[in-house]
């Protein structure tokens, strides 16, 4: 009776010996495929919105990059006006000592 | 030489899956879909459930793949996230099973492996049956060892213990499921 019953344990036990795999449906690639096609536009449009959010930051830099080159420029420009005044004031005929 | 070419497509598949190549998801699939499916279908025993989580574990792979280190295999990492897919798709299913699905329970308790070879059928399903009574960790040695017929080595890596410990899972597995057997023998017929 005892070797019954070992012999029948061994046979469960060993039951999934030499069975075959079983096949998912054909329409699970499908399903699958559709959405690592999503997949593949959530992706891109992340790398989108990153490529934008540096493009914004550069443009936003040479913006205030430029503001202040104008701002400063300007103020030099006026230094210059008023330093050519005084050269030529310096070299008007006008003044002639003799 | 093999093996060579064979690393060599595993980092193409890892490399094209990453940009989103649908060749790669193609030969990925091929690879990898009875494997995953087969795990899943062991752990739910329902197709549905199984073909459920089967899409789970390829989402996670297509958005975890440009993370994948290569400390391991594809194949073992691949077997990790079907693992714990099926295992936290059963723990969903048994939080919110308050209605609980006659359909389904019936097919889980009588649950026939598609592949399994006739004369075995009958044996099949008692062992389906066993494999419950088991703790996790025995179980999914068992499921990877003797349904998988995976080597001792890869089910050690997948589970991250050491072959030592799956040894000694394994041999536990073994005896907790002859005891039951034994105890059941007389009401074998009635399984």
């Amino acid at each position: 009776m005892d070797k019954k019953i070992e012999k029948w344990i061994n046979d469960v036990l060993t039951s999934m010996q030499g069975s075959q795999r079983a096949k998912p449906k054909t329409e699970l690639f499908t399903k699958i495929n559709n959405q690592f096609i999503n997949e593949k536009v959530i992706i891109n449009s992340k790398i989108l919105y990153k490529y934008a959010i540096v493009a914004i930051c550069l443009l936003l830099m040479n913006s205030i990059t430029l503001v202040y080159y104008f701002k400063h420029h300007q103020i030099n420009t006026e230094n210059v006006t008023s330093l050519d005044a005084y050269n030529k004031a310096l070299t008007n005929n006008s003044y002639q000592i003799y | 030489m093999k093996k060579t070419n064979f690393l060599k497509n595993e980092t193409e598949i890892i490399k094209g899956l990453a940009d989103g190549n649908e060749k790669a998801l193609v030969i990925f699939y091929n690879i990898y879909s009875e494997k995953i499916y087969n795990t899943a279908l062991t752990y739910t025993r329902v197709v549905e459930d199984a073909e459920e989580v089967t899409q789970d574990v390829f989402i996670k792979v297509f958005k975890n793949i440009s993370k994948f280190k290569h400390n391991s295999s594809l194949n073992t990492w691949v077997y990790r996230i079907t693992i714990n897919a099926s295992l936290n798709f059963l723990n969903k299913k048994n939080r919110f099973n308050i209605f609980k699905n006659s359909i389904n329970t019936s097919q889980y308790i009588n649950f026939q492996h598609p592949g399994v070879l006739l004369e075995n059928k009958e044996n099949a399903a008692i062992l389906y049956r066993i494999i419950d009574c088991l703790p996790k960790n025995q179980k999914t040695a068992f499921i990877l060892s003797y349904i998988e017929e995976l080597p001792r080595k890869e089910v050690a890596d997948i589970m991250q213990n050491s072959l030592k410990s799956v040894e000694s899972l394994l041999q536990r597995a073994k005896k907790n499921m002859r005891f039951e057997l034994k105890k059941n023998y007389p009401n074998r017929t009635k399984f």
